[in-house]
């Protein structure tokens, strides 16, 4: 299982990457 | 950006990223074509050239399948050594029913959704930091 890393790494941190960022727009403070 | 449709269109894009980088990427291509280089020079190393070593296509998967002349010995040898290669997860031989493996795109994109998952997680604390901020000091 650890060996995939070395060949996928990239998109897991693409992932980590748009994980944030819709983490950001989901539960950002609704305006008012 | 309402919540749902926000954490919806992540997850696609993070499918969508994890399944281009595994085929038009060529991640794909080069693991199997390693774990297969790495296998045959074994087998040459052992002095079995006759013995073939594929990963399972179709879908892909960490499977290796083995086909070729060997005794009873060999083949359970074989299948034992072929579980060392890095990357491996079952060996079998060609012919004989393999264990259950998820496809290798099925694993790399519970991986990439496990990524996302931490990262929205990590977002959502901080914005739980910040109402909580607010509420206190405002």
């Amino acid at each position: 299982m650890m060996t995939i890393f070395n060949y996928y790494w990239p998109v897991l941190l693409i992932a980590l990457a748009i994980g944030i960022v819709s983490g950001v727009l989901a539960f950002r403070k609704p305006r008012r | 950006m309402k919540r749902n449709p926000a954490l919806a269109i992540g997850m696609l894009a993070t499918l969508a990223a994890a399944s281009l980088w595994h085929w038009p990427g060529g991640a794909s291509d080069r693991f199997t074509a390693t774990t297969e280089r790495t296998m045959r020079i074994t087998l040459d190393h052992f002095e079995m050239p006759a013995v073939a070593a594929r990963l399972q296509r179709d879908p892909l998967t960490r499977t290796l399948r083995f086909d070729g002349p060997a005794d009873a010995f060999q083949r359970s040898e074989i299948l034992r050594i072929g579980r060392e290669v890095p990357g491996v997860a079952n060996t079998a031989w060609a012919g004989r029913p393999a264990p259950r493996a998820l496809p290798l795109l099925a694993e790399v994109m519970l991986m990439a959704l496990a990524c996302f998952a931490i990262g929205a997680v990590m977002a959502y604390i901080v914005a739980l930091r910040r109402r909580a901020e607010e509420a206190i000091y405002a």
